[in-house]
């Protein structure tokens, strides 16, 4: 028991570290060339140019810090769909949320004849997080009640399906300026948030994290199968919801501010499964949150250097995890 | 302790009791046996209260199953599925610790008593040196012995069942009647389950309950229970 402690003490230590040398990293590089001890004196002891101080805290730093944030949140939303629907290909999106938010920004931008003057004001990430919340609620609204999750998962993915669809039909009646900026989105980027947007991502973020506190036991719980939770005392319906609430707190929020990130949902808890070694929830978080922050962390280098959009850089990190999860023998995978 | 009264059961168009009673006592075992959609199933859900009852009452402890919230009831029954987990490094001391949920705190944190029941527990079906053994690399004998030490864990008076034998050799089955046998008579523990292992079962049980013709009929298993399973199935 003492060595299983020691070994994820050891892992949360080495991780955090980790976190701390990428988010360094992610700081040091970018497009303007600046010298790394510059950077931290600019950063620690307040020096340097306003436009070096522009440069260095309010892009590089607000980018690192959402990088951060970002692969935390995801990671988390992930591992709660993935024990919530018993399916180790579940991710935060499988309930339609990216394909939400889709619809949202597309109805922004291209569909702005559509709509009424007072919808074109609210801006594209309130129309990605309308988009997102309004999907997911109808999937709350038509399985209320339904025992089968495996069903409710299936409307998840046909419902965004359906708003696939419903996109595709406005990309294809839209002009090319607007058609560009859905897809420039949709290859997500963590690097367009200002201090501004932190005022409403923060408390987003942090009550969809306190949720997914309240969520622990009863994930823990779920580990054996409904009938086992339920048998035990658990409230099968007011969990799912929580965690429905949860993970559109914190994939929504993150998908509408920084674009649909792919795949880091979905492999960072496998990743943490691997490095943990251990079942609880309350470990798995605790190392999703730090392997997640570190992938996106490097994901988010890896753009900068290359200058790809970081959904390229995921999609790079994370297919080749999948694929080796889902191929290994007989290997239990919640 | 159960006790059935008038219980009306159907599932579908299917009436699987009509005014059917019974009573279970503390300390006492039962096999459940009826033929394949009879309804073993259905009743023992409606038991655990997983499906609802069409007329009667059913009452664990003098409870109502009915009105009783789940909380109360996870402390008043267990059950034992032979599902088995996707958990990947599940150990089978944390499975068992899992049955302590009702009495832990919103975190689940556990206290120093709650390590013993489940130690307790882990003795009792003979799979101490199992604790710190993945969940999923035991094997189907196994794996049964360590969800009724979950079950154990939950410390409940009643314990439901729902075939603990189906997937089982023949060795397997015989440790898991005796097991539950020792159960009843050492810990006072109300027990049924389902079986179609009627010669398994009858050297372990009290009694032999028949779903037959929408009626729940209670055997002795030592008197007359080969008998019974006779006439019962016409065979």
């Amino acid at each position: 028991m003492s060595r299983i402690k020691h070994r994820i003490c050891f892992l949360t230590i080495a991780l955090s570290l980790l976190m701390v040398l990428l988010f360094i990293a992610d700081i040091a590089t970018g497009t303007t060339q600046m010298d790394f001890h510059r950077i931290m004196q600019v950063l620690l002891l307040g020096e340097g140019t306003p436009l070096e101080r522009s440069v260095i805290v309010d892009i590089r730093l607000m980018r690192a810090f959402m990088a951060v944030l970002a692969g935390a949140a995801l990671s988390i939303s992930g591992l709660q769909m993935q024990t919530l629907f018993q399916n180790p290909l579940a991710g935060p999106y499988v309930l339609g949320i990216s394909s939400g938010a889709s619809l949202g920004v597309a109805l922004f931008l291209m569909g702005a004849p559509l709509l009424p003057n007072v919808l074109r004001e609210i801006g594209m990430v309130t129309a990605a997080w309308i988009g997102s919340a309004a999907v997911l609620a109808l999937i709350v609204c038509i399985s209320r009640n339904i025992k089968d999750i495996m069903v409710i998962l299936i409307i998840g993915i046909m419902l965004s399906s359906a708003t696939g669809a419903f996109v595709e039909v406005l990309q294809y009646f839209s002009n090319e300026t607007d058609l560009k900026s859905f897809v420039i989105w949709s290859m997500a980027t963590v690097g367009e948030v200002t201090s501004n947007d932190m005022t409403i991502i923060l408390p987003a973020l942090v009550l969809g994290f306190i949720l997914n506190l309240l969520c622990l036991k009863p994930m823990n719980m779920m580990l054996l199968g409904t009938n086992y939770a339920v048998s035990m005392g658990l409230n099968i319906k007011l969990t799912r919801n929580m965690l429905f609430l949860s993970t559109t707190l914190l994939a929504g929020t993150i998908t509408a501010f920084c674009g649909p990130i792919g795949f880091v949902g979905l492999a960072v808890p496998h990743i943490a499964r691997l490095l943990s070694r251990h079942s609880d929830r309350k470990v798995l978080c605790t190392i999703c949150i730090l392997t997640g922050a570190c992938l996106l962390l490097c994901c988010d280098i890896l753009s900068k250097c290359l200058t790809l959009p970081i959904n390229t850089a995921t999609s790079l990190m994370g297919i080749p995890v999948i694929i080796y999860i889902v191929t290994r023998k007989n290997a239990p995978m919640l | 302790m159960i006790r059935i009264e008038n219980l009306g059961l159907s599932y579908g168009t299917r009436t699987v009791l009509k005014e059917a009673s019974a009573q279970y006592a503390k300390g006492e075992i039962s096999a459940l046996i009826a033929r394949n959609g009879a309804g073993k199933s259905t009743l023992l859900h409606a038991i655990c209260k997983e499906k609802e009852i069409n007329a009667g009452h059913i009452y664990l402890d003098g409870n109502d199953v009915a009105k009783t919230p789940a909380n109360k009831m996870s402390k008043l029954l267990s059950i034992v599925s032979t599902l088995r987990t996707k958990a990947a490094n599940l150990t089978v001391k944390q499975a068992v610790l899992l049955g302590r949920s009702p009495y832990t705190n919103w975190l689940g944190q556990h206290s120093v008593y709650d390590i013993e029941v489940v130690e307790n527990a882990l003795s009792m079906v003979n799979m101490t040196s199992y604790g710190n053994r993945d969940i999923n690399s035991l094997s189907d004998g196994e794996f049964s012995r360590a969800m009724i030490a979950r079950a154990i864990a939950q410390d409940t008076g009643t314990i439901i069942l729902d075939e603990p034998c189906a997937f089982l050799d023949i060795p397997s089955r015989y440790e898991i009647c005796r097991l539950l046998r020792e159960l009843a008579i050492k810990k006072m523990k109300c027990i049924i389950y389902s079986t179609h292992d009627i010669d398994c079962a009858i050297d372990a049980v009290d009694t032999i309950s028949v779903i037959d013709n929408c009626q729940l009929k209670k055997y002795d298993a030592k008197k007359d229970g080969r008998q019974i399973i006779k006439e019962t199935f016409g065979i």
